[in-house]
């Protein structure tokens, strides 16, 4: 009734089971694929309606979406750089330009934050270009890093009417 | 002369007595700044150990806020209440990350029980491999040893 082949398919299907149980619990609320999002809302806090023409010196109000999915605490800090057309950023280099603004937030994995941004730039330029750079604090040197994130707007500034 | 010693005096003491006050204020932000660090390597040292710290990053990013905010203001009294605060929140977020890293279990001895229970139970698959079917056919020896076949009619 109970033969030899039969008991090492019980075996085998309860060493699997085990093996599934035992890994399943320690593997429990890890992270497979780890990521982090920045994204840009327009001055109503929607995607949309962002400016293309503004004035020297003239507020560029803006909200900056940040949120983590690295399954961790992550505390970031996010630089806005002002390039024009030949600036160049990547997700393996940041640009180099002038940092105009920063802002930071420490987060909790599977949290989001919208932090208001007022900008301002103090000369006239075309096709400028706003670059939102995502670093994160390497916990190994205590040092922030470039995190391979980024976002940019780009803007025309121009003078204003004189008197 | 005299009064040129005083007055050299008097600027020196008035020198001696504003510069701690200007380090210490330009100290205070990389301070705290620092001290917010040192929290942040705490909350996720008890992160690792599965300690739920979701509380503690709001306590840490609300004093990280204010430190921006801090850094902004031009105010010195605002700045250093700002400061003040931001410590506050900070040192209260440690001692909650301590108390917890305290009453949390142990992370050997959870894992040690995963080690002794999965152990266990391969032993317990490869005995009922070894010996199940000899113990279950004389289990039903014992439950149906004395059945007899009986002769019936036809």
């Amino acid at each position: 009734m109970l033969d030899e082949e039969v008991s090492a398919v019980v075996l085998a299907v309860l060493v699997v089971a085990v093996i599934f149980g035992i890994s399943q619990s320690y593997f429990a609320g890890r992270v497979v694929e780890p990521f982090s999002a920045i994204a840009l809302l327009g001055p109503e806090k929607k995607i949309g309606d962002y400016p293309r023409e503004v004035l020297v010196g003239e507020e560029v109000k803006l909200y900056l979406y940040i949120s983590n999915f690295e399954g961790k605490t992550a505390y970031y800090k996010v630089y806005v750089k002002l390039g024009n057309e030949s600036t160049t950023v990547s997700n393996e280099s940041p640009a180099q330009a002038p940092v105009i603004a920063t802002y930071e937030s420490i987060l909790a994995h599977q949290e989001e934050k919208v932090m208001p941004v007022s900008l301002t730039i103090d000369k006239p330029m075309v096709n400028a270009k706003l670059i939102f750079e995502m670093w994160i604090l390497d916990e190994e040197t205590m040092q922030f890093k470039y995190h391979g994130r980024y976002l940019q707007l780009w803007l025309n500034v121009t003078a204003p009417p004189g008197p | 002369m005299k009064k040129l010693w005083a007055l050299s005096l008097a600027l020196l003491i008035a020198v001696v007595l504003v510069m701690p006050c200007q380090a210490q204020s330009s100290t205070d932000e990389s301070y705290v700044r620092g001290l917010l660090l040192t929290a942040f390597t705490k909350l996720r040292e008890a992160e690792d150990m599965g300690v739920n710290v979701t509380a503690e990053a709001h306590m840490l990013d609300e004093a990280l806020s204010l430190i921006v905010e801090a850094e902004r203001t031009v105010d010195g009294s605002l700045k250093s209440m700002l400061l003040d605060n931001a410590t506050t929140i900070i040192e209260l977020a440690i001692v909650s990350i301590n108390e917890k890293v305290a009453n949390a279990p142990p992370v050997n001895v959870s894992l040690m029980g995963l080690v002794v229970g999965a152990a266990a139970s391969i032993a317990c698959c490869s005995l009922g491999y070894i010996y199940g079917s000899r113990l279950l056919w004389k289990s039903w020896l014992k439950l149906r040893g004395r059945w007899r076949v009986k002769r019936v009619a036809g």
